[in-house]
Parts: C-alpha cells; structure tokens; sequence
C-alpha cells in the first residue's frame, strides 16, 4: 500500500517534471530585479541536506558595461548577506579568455571580491567565445564533490557560438548548473549576418538573435533600418538561453538602469514629435512576452519544427518571393546554411535608384504588383494554417511579413509617385520659381545632386500621414489606408511585445538630397525593452574591436539629368 | 522747356543728397550707439537689446567698430561681441577673429581661437591654449573662458583645464571644469575628482562639486554628498548641480529622495521645475507617489513639469486624470494636458488648444507653442493668425513654431520662415509686408 501510494505521487510528479523542462527562453529567463537578486538565487546551496560544500565559479566576462553595472559591488553586498552560508558555500573566480582561474574555490569574502575587482578594473571590449570557458571550467569542477554551479556574467558576448551541444553536454556530464547574467537580445537580430566581415574567434559562429534561426524576414527595400537589429527581443540570446537551459539554470537579462529614453526613429528622423513621444505600447507585458518567447530545444530540432509550422512555412514561401523580387535582401534559413545578404535581390535594389526616373517609377510599379501578389498568397496561405499547429512566434512574424509587404507597396507607390511628381521638378533645367518662406528643394548643380532616403517612422501610427505631403496621389491615400488597416489589427494583437516595436522601427520612405560625404556608420542602441520604467530602448552599443564600418545606410543614386 | 526739366531734376537730385547722407550718418550713429551698450555694464536692458539688434542686423559698420572696442569691455560685453562675430558671414567673421588673436586679450584670443578651431583652423587650438596657462586671471575671466572652449576636445586643452582643479580653486569653477572636462570625455577627470574629492580639509563645496563629477560619471557612490547638498536649501544648489545630475547614468535612492523631497518642499517653481526634470530621468518607484501628488500643484509650471517627468517615467498617467485637466478653466492646466495626450498620440486636446491658440489672453504663446506639436495642417493658419498679434512673445512662439511644423507637414520642401522677411521682432510695416506673402504661400499650397 505504501509503496503504491509512492508510486502514485511519483506518477503523479512526473508529467509535473516534464512540464517543467524548459521549452522556452521564457522558462529560462528570471524576471529582473536586480543585481542583488541574481546573487541571492545562485549562491544558496538547493540541496540543504547536503553535508559538502557548493562550488560555484565565477566567470567574469569583464567589458566596460559589466564594470560600470556594480557587479562587484553586489557580489560584495550579497557575500556580506550570505557570510554564515560561506562555510558551504565555495566561490572561484575567473575570467573569460584567460585559461588559468584568478581565484581557486574560496570561502575568503575579500579575496573573492577583490579578484572580481581585479578582473573589471581593466576591462576589454573583444569578442570572446564564452562557451569554450564554461567547458574548462566545467571540466575543473568535475572532481569536486557537492553541487556545481557556473554564474556566468556576460553583457556583450554569447553571439560567438562554437559548439553549444557540446557545452550543453559537458554541463550535464558534470552536473553543472549553468547561471548566466546577460544582456537582452534583438529578436531573431542579423547584426552579425549582414556584417560577415566582423573578425571573430577561431572556430566560432556570430549569431546573436533570441532564436536559433534568423526567422523574421529582414533588409526591406527603402528601410534605413533593420528592425532585427534594434528590436528588443525580452530574452538573452538563444545560445546563452540554450545552455543555461539544458543545465537546469537560469538566465538573468541584466536592465541597465536608465538605459536611455525611447526614440521614435533610431537611426532616421520622427516627422511627428521632438522626442517626447510617449509610446506606452512598446512597454513589454510579460505575459503577452511568454507565450512568444522562442525555443531553447537545439538548433537542428528548433530547424526541423520551423519546417513543419504552417505560420512559418508560409512566412517562408512569401520571404522567398520577396527575396526573388528584390523586396528584401537577407536570405531565410535553411539547415545547414548561414543566413546572409542576397546580393542578387541586393543588386535588384539597387537598380530600382539608377538615373532614368521614368524607368524606375515602372519598376516600381511592378514590384508593388510583386507585393500585392506576394501578400494575397501570404493571406490565403495563413487563412488555410492551423493555428493548433504552429507556434505564437511564428504566427507574429508571419502576421508582421504582411504589414511589411503592405508597407513596402506604400513606399513603391510613394516612390513611383516621386520620380513622377517631384523629381522631374527638382531636375528641371529651368530655375525652380518658389515663394518665401519655401526656398529651392535642390541647390547646387542639379547634375550632380545625390538622392538618398530616410525612413519615417511608423511609430506614431499611419494616421498622421495622412496630413502630410506625400508623392503618389489618390493611390498612396488607398495604399495607406490599407496599411492603417492591418497596423491597427496587427498593434491591437502584439501591442506591449517585441513583434509591435519591429513595426515601429520601421517607416515610410522620403528621398531628398544628399550631402556628399563619409559615412560613418552610426552606433546600434542598446537592446532594453522597458519594463520597469517605461518605453526605452537607448543607449548606444559600442562598436567592439574590429566592429563593423560599413553598411545600413539609405543608398545614394545620381539625380536625373 | 528740356532745360527747365533738367534743372528741376537737379534740384530734386541735390535736395535728396543731403537726406540720404544724413540717413547714413543716422544708422551709423545707430549702429555706433548698439555697440556701445553691448559694453554698458550698469543697464542690464540696454545692452541685452543691442546685443539682438546686432545679431538680428549684422551691420557692416559694427565690425569695426566691435574690434575697436571689445578690448576694452568687461567679461560680458567680450562674450557677447565675440557671439555677434561670430554671427557674421564666414569670411568677414574670420577675418575679423583673426584680429583678435592677441595675448593682451584673454578672452577674446581664446573666444576667438575657439571659434576658429570649430571652423577648421586647426592651428588656432595654440591661442586657446595660451589663456589658460595663466595663472592671473580672475574668477569670472576663468569661468568664461570655460565657456568659450564648451566641448572643444583637445588633450592639451583638457590638461590645462585639470591643472586649475586644486584644493584652493573656487567652488564654482571648479563645478565649470569639471563639466567641461565631462563633455570633453576627458579620462583622467575620474581619477582627479576622486583625489581631489579625497584632500583633507577640503572646503564642503568643492567636495560637492568633486561628487557632482564622479556621479555624472556613474560613481554612485559619491551620491550621498550630493543628497545632503540637495537638502540643504531651498534649490539653488539643485540648479547648479542640475547639469551634472541630467548627465549620470543613474541616481543613488538617497538622491533620487533628496531631489523628490525638494521638488515638494521647495516654494520656488522654478526649482520644483528643475527637479522635476531630474526625476523625469531618474524617478524610480519610490518618487512616482511625488510626482503624482505635484499634478495638483497651484503651480501650473510645476503641474506641468509632473506631468511630464510621469509620462517619461511611464507612469501611466490615466486618461480620467489628463481629460479632467483638458477641461480645466485653468488654460496653462488644459494646455499641459493637451500636449501629454498628444505624446501618447491622443489628439482629444486639440480643438481646445486650437481654441486657445486663436484667442488672445496670456496663454496664447503657449497655446501656440503646444498646438506646433500638433503635427496637423490645421495648426498652419492659427500660427499664420499668431504671427500678427501684437505681444511679441506670441509671434515668437508662432514663428518657432512654424519653422518646426512646415517641414514636418512637407517634407519634399525646403524652407527658411525668414526667406519672407519675417521676424517676430521686426518693424511692423516689415511684419505685415512679409505676412502676406506667407499667408500667400498658404493659400496657394494648403492641402485642399
């Protein structure tokens, strides 16, 4: 009796247990609160039972921003806190990229805190494969007795991947709990796969994403930015979330205080506010956050199961289109492959801003076509997809790809209606007649002049464009009409997550003059979805050695002649 | 009957000749008198007025007569000349620098050599620094030069900088230099704050000046000087330190208290302002309660201020509380409301500010002001109204806020409000003139 009443509780445990492996960076991600915190979940032994000691080896990433984030200082305030627990407890230090520990497994509080001193106080910003370090380190706490943990702090790496199945292997091998202290990821970021030439680790790979796929359609033609690149995703990235995950432990997205205010258009300008924009939508709810969040299983399963979603098989079959006509450039994944730039649907582009205005405006006209074609398959496609089947992740991107190609369609109609209305005018031998306050749109030689675009953020919503003078006439006003159409559907079901900010950094296209010069590639901002205080996504991400110089501005073209 | 017609124009001719030259002896004495206050130390007014004359007019005569005089004017009155300089079309603006490119004036050869540098003239960095390796310049002489190299970053100029941060430097120049060093990205200022801040006996308001730096710089731990500081008086210290605080990354919670404890306490709005600008970058759950509570001050400038460090702090104002204060009688009340709506891309307030925009009272400036924010066609015509009023804080405020608005509403165009002769602070024949060819412009472009 008593061992069927054992038997039933652990019957009755087990579905429990399995409910409980992570499926997602969700289940793996400790809501912030604090430097504090993270020390005061790691630290504890789990096991108070236990008659050996817990080891846990620190292993400081040390950049500028983990120095400028306290971390000593909290390790030094939570060691002070646990004082009575250090006779059990066992704290190493070390430092990624430096093969020999800076402190063995110690009970001596200062010595602890002074060898994290010691490790910030001269700071580096290179990329460094982490996962190689955790393995070591793994493999030093092998032979040690009583439970293992690593507290990995990293704010800037993690996006050097070499071999995470092995890393999530020798955890598990030497049962080792991984704890990670890292910085928000970009959702399903593709930084590094347009940046290729970024120097790098031996034998390692720049990902960087929240997901272990690039799965959201990236490099829209007439976008000044990518919003995979500044989109904040409310996760680390899947690799950090992947290996902390398979070891059990748990991932803490470090929240800089006061990481800066929201701005409407990160890299282009707002027409509609001075920055005092208020955009309560972006503040992430966690639980509309959950269910969105991408999978943690490795990369090859997280592969196969995009390739039975229907969401996603659909997204697929629209992004390949879009890519065949030009109307994005980053290629969608594939096994096997390393998504990357198009430089075919690159090319396509950039033969939409050559010379002949009257070419390109027929051009445009056909590829708006290719996006009406290319959303209506999309539309059928989805109507069709079993909601049960796919998951919430793919069903948002999928739902996203379709504002995009609406909002694609209105800036080829803008555009079409640029080289048709205002273009001419610009490049019209005859001195333009303006009266005050306007002055001459084109100065300068008009031979000569450089056309470029800026986005203008949809940020604010569609509406307000219609009080603005846009080229295109009556069909732009229907064009974006329809786009104000699926926005507001679209914001009404992922308002307060990720998938409405990607929206929001991206805009409708107006080209102006250019001003010859260098371009100088400007800082990508700090992921930081706000949580605690309101919409922020700023501060600047600084460029690491050997970052990248080049790339994401608003291409140039010769002006009519 | 040709003859008499030729005499009579003669005669016309030699009785203008007298007029016109006596018209240019008239501006030039004008121009003459402007320059002349701009160095009138005793009336504040005076030389405030002439100082925008002359940036508004930029007459040719002044050059001279500025170079001829700067040198012997106070502090002030070298700023302001060296501004209005400066102001001057490229090539007349440097030669004229180039003059003044002399050790016997301080000022005006650092001013001077500052402008030139941010020109290009990469030598010119030689004659910034000459003023500042001088050890007899008095306070005010110090303080301004500071000013004149603002962000300037040169290594040589950030250690001659460093060099006046001893012990024994007043307190406020001290405040200047470590806020230029600041902007500079100076990376030694750390290192000297903390030694300096460290000097025993060291006078309590250089110390707070020391912490002002290190919490600027994101040492938290120098926060609680600065909160015993804050809560030593009534707010003139928080304005000083403002700058530092707007700067840090992140404010210590002792800090963070301090400065919600004055915004509530202090009876200057003004200061509760600034305060609440601080906040409105810093404010964590615990000052949330405060800047709900100062909604309801008498004070609409510190209403106003709440209301926005709230929305800055997503603090979710709700909308019963904003539409209660869009239907205030109080219009300073309504306006501050109306605009946070509009942050949040509720355009509710509107009609009431285009009302108030339209109307004439005290709050019209204002009024237009926030209705320029409204990025709306509608907003065009009402500012075009507010361009004619007579109160010239008005027309400024219409004339700002059309030069924001236009390009917003048309940005295939390219504008310059001034292109028309217009300026809130011409003559009104001048005005008048230049407002109907813009209401011209209006009429032929507005969006039917």
């Amino acid at each position: 009796m008593r061992l069927s009443a054992r038997l039933a509780a652990l019957l009755a445990l087990a579905p429990l247990a399995l409910a409980q492996e992570p499926r997602t960076a969700a289940d793996v991600t400790e809501e912030w609160r604090g430097l504090a915190r993270v020390f005061d979940r790691v630290l504890p032994l789990e096991d108070a039972t236990s008659s050996e000691p817990r080891t846990v080896l620190l292993l400081v990433d040390a950049t500028p921003s983990l120095a400028a984030s306290g971390f000593a200082d909290a390790l030094a305030a939570a060691l002070e806190r646990h004082a009575k627990s250090l006779g059990q407890l066992k704290l190493g230090v070390a430092r990624t990229g430096v093969e020999k520990p800076l402190l063995a497994p110690s009970d001596d509080a200062h010595a602890i805190v002074e060898a994290v001193r010691g490790a910030l106080a001269a700071p580096e910003d290179r990329i460094v494969d982490v996962y190689a370090d955790v393995r070591t380190l793994c493999a030093q706490l092998a032979p040690r007795g009583g439970e293992h943990a690593v507290l990995l702090a990293t704010l800037e790496n993690g996006d050097a991947e070499d071999d995470l199945e092995a890393t999530a292997a020798r955890l598990a091998g030497t049962k080792t709990k991984l704890f990670v202290l890292a910085s928000e990821a970009y959702v399903a970021d593709c930084y590094w796969a347009q940046r290729t030439y970024q120097d790098h680790p031996r034998e390692t790979q720049l990902t960087g994403g929240d997901s272990a796929a690039i799965d959201m359609p990236w490099g829209w033609l007439f976008q000044l930015s990518t919003s995979n690149e500044l989109t904040p995703s409310g996760f680390a990235c899947y690799g950090l979330n992947r290996v902390a995950a398979a070891s059990g432990g748990r991932v803490f997205v470090y929240a800089p205080p006061n990481a800066g205010a929201h701005s409407c258009a990160i890299w282009g300008t707002c027409l509609f506010c001075s920055g005092d924009h208020v955009a309560e939508d972006e503040v992430y709810g966690r639980a509309l956050l959950a269910p969105l969040a991408p999978s943690v299983a490795p990369r090859g399963e997280v592969l196969e199961s995009l390739a039975d979603d229907p969401c996603f098989r659909a997204t697929t079959v629209a992004w390949r289109a879009a890519l065949q006509s030009g109307l994005v450039r980053g290629t969608p994944p594939r096994a096997g492959h390393a998504t990357s730039v198009d430089t075919s649907a690159a090319g396509k582009a950039t033969l939409l801003l050559g010379n002949a205005l009257d070419r390109n405006a027929d051009r445009a006209e056909a590829l708006a076509k290719d996006c009406e074609r290319i959303l209506s398959a999309l539309d059928a496609e989805l109507k069709r997809a079993d909601p049960s089947k796919g998951s919430a992740r793919a069903r948002a991107i999928a739902e996203y790809t379709r504002v995009m190609l609406q909002l694609t369609k209105v800036n080829l109609v803008t555009y079409a209606g640029w080289c048709q209305e205002i273009a001419p005018r610009w490049f019209s031998k005859e001195a333009q007649a303006v009266q005050p306050p306007e002055l001459p749109a084109v100065r300068g030689d008009a031979r000569n002049v450089v056309i470029g675009y800026t986005s203008r953020s949809l940020c604010h919503g569609v509406k307000p464009f219609f009080e603005v003078e846009l080229p295109g006439g009556e069909r732009l006003k229907k064009e974006l009409g329809e786009l104000d159409r699926l926005l507001g559907a679209y914001t009404a079901r992922y308002a307060h997550t990720p998938y409405a900010v990607a929206v929001h950094r991206q805009g409708i296209a107006t080209f102006h003059q250019s001003l010859p010069g260098t371009y100088v590639e400007p800082k990508r901002p700090k992921s930081k979805s706000g949580n605690e205080n309101g919409p922020q996504t700023g501060g600047t991400r600084p460029p690491r050695s050997g970052g990248g110089s080049s790339g994401g501005s608003g291409p140039a073209t010769g002006g009519g002649g | 009957m040709k003859r008499a017609l030729a005499v009579c124009a003669l005669l016309a001719l030699s009785a203008l000749a007298p007029s016109a030259h006596a018209q240019t002896k008239a501006a030039d004495a004008r121009v003459a008198a402007l320059v002349a206050a701009l160095g009138d130390e005793k009336n504040y007014q005076a030389r405030n007025d002439a100082y925008l004359a002359l940036m508004r007019e930029h007459p040719p005569a002044a050059v001279a007569l500025l170079l001829e005089s700067l040198p012997r004017m106070n502090v002030v009155g070298q700023e302001l000349g060296l501004a209005v300089l400066q102001g001057y079309p490229d090539e007349v603006a440097r030669a004229a620098l180039r003059k003044l490119l002399d050790a016997r004036w301080p000022l005006l050869e650092a001013g001077a050599g500052a402008v030139l540098h941010r020109l290009g003239e990469t030598d010119a960095i030689e004659h910034v620094l000459k003023p500042f390796a001088r050890k007899d310049l008095a306070l005010d002489l110090r303080r301004a030069l500071l000013g004149r190299v603002y962000a300037i970053r040169d290594a040589r100029l950030s250690a001659a900088i460093r060099a006046w941060l001893v012990p024994e430097a007043e307190p406020a120049l001290l405040e200047d230099a470590f806020y230029q060093l600041i902007l500079a990205d100076d990376a030694q200022t750390r290192s000297r704050a903390g030694e300096l801040a460290a000097t025993p006996g060291l006078p309590a308001a250089s110390r707070v000046a020391c912490a002002a730096c290190l919490v600027a710089l994101g040492e938290d731990s120098s926060s609680a000087v600065l909160a015993a500081a804050v809560r030593a008086d009534d707010g003139p210290t928080l304005s000083r330190l403002q700058r530092f605080l707007l700067r840090a990354p992140a404010l210590g919670e002792d800090l963070r208290a301090a400065v919600a404890e004055l915004a509530e306490r202090t009876a200057t709005p003004v200061y509760a302002q600034m305060a609440l600008v601080v906040l409105g970058q810093h404010a964590g759950a615990k000052q949330i309660p405060v800047l709900e509570r100062l909604l309801d001050s008498p004070s609409a400038i510190v209403s106003k201020a709440a209301l926005e460090a709230l929305q800055k702090r997503g603090g979710g104002i709700s909308h019963e509380v904003l539409a209660r204060m869009l239907g205030s009688s109080d219009a300073a009340r309504a306006l501050a409301a109306a605009d946070a709506l509009r942050r949040e891309d509720d355009l509710a307030g509107l009609e009431r500010v285009l009302e108030l925009a339209s109307t004439a009272g005290p709050e019209r400036a204002e009024a237009l002001r926030v209705l320029s924010r409204f990025r709306v066609m509608r907003a065009v015509p009402v500012l075009l109204d507010g361009l004619a009023d007579g109160d010239v804080l008005v027309r400024s405020a219409a004339e700002t806020g059309l030069v924001a608005l236009l390009p917003n509403l048309f940005p295939y165009r390219s504008f310059d409000l001034a292109s028309s002769g217009y300026s809130a602070r011409g003559a009104a024949e001048t005005r008048s003139a230049a407002l109907q060819k813009l209401r011209a412009w209006w009429s032929a472009n507005a969006r039917k």
